[in-house]
């Protein structure tokens, strides 16, 4: 794992995520942070948002998921 | 028959010519000898012994002709036989000395003496002319039963005639006593109903009130029954349709008034010695008991008519009623000619009527064929305009097509550039930075939330791409 970033979750416990992107919205001034787990299938998503003693992984909207989709959409090339 | 013939061909010689034509010339002589005036009086008295002898006679034929015109015989013989006493009397005296006025009352008494002639000669005519009636009377009368009456076509010397005339009125008489046996029973009963109601008219006061025989002595009671009598036969009187009420009522006044004569009659008879006026009221009551009876018969008579008159009223009935009938037939007959003639006349106007629609039929199919021949040159003629028509249209539907496809394709461009716009757009609004994730190893990361999956190629993918991005 190139990106491998290791996180607590709520119960205190480390999980390491691999980070695949890390996406930052221009427009309303946020950023996202794409990952997946190794135990795990499938790409999920969640909003960076700094905090005085590090960062936290928060969770998006409807709107900020589908503005993402569309985001990696456009620059993955279609079969 | 041959009695009432043999008794007729009596009077007849009693009646002669001879007779009277000598009563005549002693009476119109101005003066009478002696030997003419002894001559009448023996003529007188073979006249007297001559009704005497009449009189026995008609005794003997009573059942044939009846009681009651028997005694009415009888009573016009003693009358005459009284008038001949009379005279015989005047004669005694003008024995003695013919005066004018003796002669007078001859002449008067011989005329007297020929009317009643007269009548009983028509009297004993009528009872030949009404030998039926006389037997039908008889047995009324109660002189003769019916059985008698019966018995007496049996004897010898009757024609055919008569004895069918006698077995009519047994006949009519049986069928008359079953009638008055069934009235009888009804008024008997009726008698029971109002007895109840009325208990105190006894039965001995009206028996004596029907036996009753009035008299010249007695006074406003007699009279009083004499009505109640009368009233009594009146009250009797049972209407039945076709009767003439008015008519019978008159023959029971008149048979009640005839009966009172007769009794008034027999009264004066009974007395020893007739003074003149008795004599002359004797020869009144015989005139009116005679007149009477005749009244009686021409009622009779006029009832026959009367049955006859109702007959030929029938028959006229039912010939006007024929008539009618075959009037009816006529306007039967007419009106099926007319119906006939109608339903000819329908017939021919119902087929006129179907050879005109069948005319019309052809005519709107010749028609229907102009129609389509001058539609078909219509189409052959207009064509031409169609298909130019067509022509123009379709090319207007190509142009009009072309023009929408520009249009179309000039929102699909517009649609793109938009699209291109906003890829550009988004590409220029979102950045990838993956290194970025070497900052954030710096620090502590907190996953607080759930991580929401996103639909995306494999992950390998994904990484080159956005490695090719960023």
């Amino acid at each position: 794992m190139e990106n491998a970033l290791v996180v607590k979750n709520q119960d205190g416990k480390e999980v390491t995520v691999n980070v695949i992107d890390i996406i930052e919205d221009t427009v309303n001034n946020k950023q996202y942070v794409c990952y997946n787990f190794t135990e795990m299938d499938g790409v999920f998503i969640s909003r960076l948002v700094e905090t005085e003693e590090g960062y936290s992984l928060e969770t998006v909207t409807e709107e900020e998921r589908d503005a993402v989709e569309s985001s990696l959409a456009q620059i993955v090339p279609e079969e | 028959m041959k009695d009432l013939e043999n008794f007729t061909e009596f009077y007849a010689l009693y009646n002669s010519e001879h007779f009277k034509e000598r009563l005549t010339s002693i009476s119109s002589s101005s003066k009478l000898p002696e030997e003419k005036v002894s001559e009448l009086k023996k003529t007188i008295e073979r006249r007297i012994s001559q009704l005497k002898a009449l009189k026995d006679y008609v005794k003997q034929i009573t059942p044939l002709i009846g009681n009651k015109m028997a005694n009415d015989l009888l009573i016009s013989i003693d009358a005459n036989i009284e008038s001949l006493e009379v005279t015989d009397k005047t004669l005694k005296g003008m024995m003695d000395s013919i005066t004018a006025d003796g002669f007078d009352l001859l002449k008067e008494n011989v005329n007297t003496l020929n009317d009643k002639m007269f009548e009983l000669d028509n009297i004993v005519a009528k009872i030949d002319s009404n030998f039926e009636d006389s037997l039908y009377y008889s047995v009324v009368s109660g002189a003769v039963t019916i059985d008698e009456l019966e018995s007496m076509k049996n004897k010898p010397g009757l024609s055919d005639e008569k004895i069918d005339m006698i077995e009519k009125t047994v006949e009519r008489l049986t069928k008359e006593k079953e009638q008055t046996a069934e009235a009888e029973d009804q008024a008997e009963q009726q008698a029971v109903e109002d007895e109840k109601g009325n208990e105190s008219e006894t039965t001995d006061e009206v028996v004596e009130e029907t036996i009753a025989v009035p008299s010249v002595s007695d006074g406003d009671a007699v009279t009083e029954t004499v009505v109640d009598e009368l009233q009594r036969r009146l009250d009797q009187i049972v209407y039945q349709p076709g009767m003439n009420y008015a008519q019978t009522v008159a023959y029971v006044r008149a048979e009640y008034e005839l009966e009172q004569l007769d009794k008034q009659i027999e009264a004066l008879k009974g007395k020893e010695k007739l003074s003149f006026k008795e004599s002359v009221l004797l020869n009144q009551l015989v005139n009116q008991s005679t007149d009477l009876m005749l009244m009686l018969q021409a009622m009779n008579l006029s009832r026959k008519e009367q049955r006859r008159e109702g007959q030929i009223f029938d028959v006229n009935q039912r010939l006007d009623e024929q008539n009618a009938r075959i009037q009816r037939e006529q306007e039967q007959r007419e009106t099926y000619q007319s119906r006939t003639l109608q339903f000819i006349s329908l017939a021919r106007e119902h087929r006129l009527t179907a050879r005109m629609e069948q005319i019309q039929a052809h005519m709107t199919r010749i028609q229907s064929n102009q129609r389509t021949s001058s539609l078909l040159a219509f189409d052959k003629q207009y064509k031409r305009l169609i298909r130019k028509s067509r022509r123009k249209a379709r090319g207007q539907v190509v142009t009009q097509r072309a023009t929408e496809a520009i249009e179309e394709l000039r929102a699909l461009r517009n649609d793109v550039v938009n699209e291109i716009n906003n890829v550009r757009a988004d590409v220029e609004r979102f950045i990838h930075r993956p290194e970025l994730v070497d900052h954030l190893r710096e620090k502590p990361v907190t996953l607080n939330a759930q991580p929401v999956p996103i639909m995306l190629p494999e992950v390998d993918e994904l990484e080159a791409t956005i490695a090719r991005a960023a």
